[in-house]
């Protein structure tokens, strides 16, 4: 066993390696994509009555004078080195201001990703198992229902039913796990609840769909022909087969949850990465767009290094290189 | 293979019908088969794609959930059709071992074979998991693998298609059933690997004192391996004997056509072979008579109105359904 971390190791270089280019050229975008948007940082910090003379000044102390790519590259350096400038207006290192926030998304995320798994799943397990019958049918019809219900309209029912009119938990705010282990829960829980549907009816369909298929496989005619059990079958035979699809839908939404849910954090005024992005591009707060545009390029290549290496664990036949 | 004083008998159908869902109306795909297997003998069940062939065995093995199936099905001496769902798959899978056609897909590719071959063992007889494993390994070499112990651990994609079928006769094999069945198990296999199964599953049946049931569309399968031999034709029984009697004296014109489309040795190169024109017949629109008239070169105006009846041997032993039979010593003409 020991012989075989080499190739893991080995594997998960030349990912990370083809994540590079992706991740220069997102950020690289993101740079000269600023130096078109309308109005500018300098005009923003000195007010509408600033000269044009201490507009100048405060662009060549920030460097915003230099040409796109020599902005880039003085960025760039600076990440290579674990720095990511310092915010625009409370000069905060971005950094530290990242860690915190990301952490706030990526609780929210792994929330609404485990609770929506532990319903899918096992549901789909069984209604796959028993097509056409009751459950089956309003399952299906209910996540077509939670599919095609956009977030902003989640939101927006369960803040009125949860938190105006039975008043069980707060519409907006957060505390941090690590100050308040409740509060942090009683904050969570709204955010969570508004993400699970959606992700639960997405995971729900792919689910079944992919247990449908496998219990069509001949190895589970087999196992019928030598008279197992329902429930040993499904563990055994359908769920793992069927598990490097689901690994894959997993991953997609991880990554777009983990890049921060807008609306969600926006609404709830949740200190996430997706609320501070939002914020930071209203104020110009260049460095802080391009670190959260870095993290979730980040993020992407990590989540799919995992998907690849679950493949590996799960299926036998796939091998690591 | 010679038939012991008073085989007793394994497995015996009686006038099994299956009606399949559909629509507009349900498609009746077995039309009141019977027949019955004895210990220790074999008997071939042949037909074309779309006979019946495996409908019959998914019917017997109670594959088949969403069909309305009459008749009765019993495994010594046991009606299983009758039975509620979860006793009849444990009788069954105790009692009956079953090698399906296709060895690439009938294995778990995430599953090790040594679970694969003990699992219902372990379920139907409670073998501990060191009885399990001894007895896994034990029919790893009785089905001819190279290095039982080592293999027990091994996922299927080690295996070639000839050794995988090699392991689903073991797994067939791991709760000693009085009833072997093999759907088509070579027909996904090149011609010497074929054989090789075949010969094993003769050895295996002959020394485990089985029934077997061969299930193929290949003639020459049967011919010198089963004692007796049920053609399906249709979703009917049309011909059922002895497999030497069936072979050198067939009486109903499909098992003659057949015959005589078989490519024979003594034949002068590039001797064209006998063809059956025409398609089977659609089951969802079943001619009303003999299922076999529309094909058949001496068919009349009867054989396209009403269904032939079974015809018995003076001997009780070979039966078939044919307006017009080929006469009895007659050579097989078309």
């Amino acid at each position: 066993m020991s012989a075989g971390a080499l190739p893991y190791l080995k594997a998960i270089s030349t990912r990370l390696l083809a994540g590079i280019p992706v991740f220069i050229l997102v950020t690289f975008a993101a740079t000269a994509l600023s130096s078109l948007a309308p109005g500018s940082a300098a005009q923003l910090i000195l007010g509408e009555n600033a000269s044009s003379q201490q507009i100048a000044e405060l662009n060549a102390a920030y460097g915003y004078d230099l040409p796109v790519w020599e902005r880039y590259f003085k960025w760039l350096g600076g990440v290579v080195q674990g720095d990511f400038g310092r915010t625009l207006f409370s000069q905060q290192s971005v950094a530290k201001l990242l860690v915190d926030r990301a952490a706030v998304t990526f609780e929210i995320a792994f929330l609404a990703m485990f609770v929506s798994f532990i319903i899918a799943v096992p549901l789909a397990l069984y209604t796959a198992s028993h097509p056409g019958k009751l459950l089956d049918t309003v399952l299906r019809s209910i996540a077509s229902v939670l599919l095609s219900v956009p977030t902003f309209v989640t939101v927006v029912l369960l803040a009125y039913i949860f938190a105006i009119v039975l008043r069980w938990l707060p519409a907006t705010g957060w505390e941090n796990f690590s100050d308040d282990p409740l509060a942090n829960l009683w904050y969570v829980t709204l955010p969570v609840l508004c993400l699970a549907p959606h992700q639960t009816a997405y995971l729900y369909r792919v689910a079944r769909g992919e247990f449908l298929a496998t219990l069509q496989e001949d190895f589970v005619t087999v196992a019928r022909a030598k008279g197992m059990p329902l429930s040993y079958i499904l563990l055994r035979h359908v769920l793992r087969p069927s598990l490097p699809q689901v690994l894959t839908v997993l991953g997609l939404s991880m990554t777009y949850l983990l890049g921060g849910s807008f609306i969600v954090e926006s609404y709830f005024a949740v200190p996430g990465i997706g609320w501070t992005i939002l914020s930071a591009v209203n104020s110009h707060d260049f460095p802080v767009v391009q670190a959260i545009l870095s993290l979730t390029v980040a993020i992407f290549v990590v989540i799919f290094i995992l998907v690849d290496l679950g493949y590996t664990l799960i299926d036998p036949r796939v091998d690591v290189s | 293979m010679a038939a012991s004083p008073e085989p007793t008998t394994v497995l015996a159908c009686e006038g099994i019908c299956c009606h399949l869902p559909a629509e507009p109306r349900p498609v009746q795909v077995l039309h009141g088969i019977s027949f019955s297997v004895s210990r220790r003998t074999s008997l071939g069940i042949v037909g074309e794609s779309g006979a019946g062939k495996s409908m019959l065995i998914k019917t017997i093995m109670g594959l088949n959930p969403t069909a309305r199936i009459t008749g009765t099905v019993r495994l010594d001496g046991t009606d299983v059709a009758s039975l509620a769902e979860k006793k009849r798959n444990a009788v069954i899978g105790r009692k009956v071992g079953i090698v399906f056609q296709n060895p690439m897909t009938s294995l778990n590719p995430f599953v090790r074979v040594g679970r694969q071959i003990e699992e219902h063992a372990r379920y139907h007889l409670g073998l501990s998991r060191r009885e399990a494993k001894e007895r896994a390994i034990e029919l790893l070499r009785v089905v001819g693998i190279a290095d039982p112990e080592e293999c027990y651990s091994f996922y299927p994609h080690h295996f070639s298609g000839g050794m995988k079928q090699r392991i689903m006769i073991a797994t067939a094999l791991a709760c000693e059933p009085d009833l072997l069945i093999a759907d088509e198990a070579t027909t996904a296999l090149d011609v010497t690997v074929q054989k090789e199964i075949l010969d094993l599953l003769q050895v295996i049946q002959e020394e485990r004192q089985m029934a077997m049931i061969l299930v193929t569309h290949n003639l020459g399968i049967v011919a010198g391996r089963t004692d007796e031999v049920l053609v399906l034709y249709g979703g009917h029984v049309v011909e059922h004997g002895p497999t030497d009697r069936v072979f050198a004296t067939p009486r109903h014109r499909y098992t003659a056509a057949l015959l005589s489309a078989m490519p024979q040795l003594d034949q002068p190169a590039h001797t064209r072979l006998a063809t059956i024109p025409g398609q089977p017949p659609n089951l969802a629109n079943a001619p009303k008579g003999c299922p076999f008239a529309p094909r058949c070169p001496v068919a009349t105006a009867d054989c396209h109105e009403t269904m032939p009846v079974m015809t018995v041997s003076a001997d009780g032993r070979h039966r078939f359904a044919c307006h017009f039979p080929v006469a009895a010593g007659a050579e097989a003409a078309p």
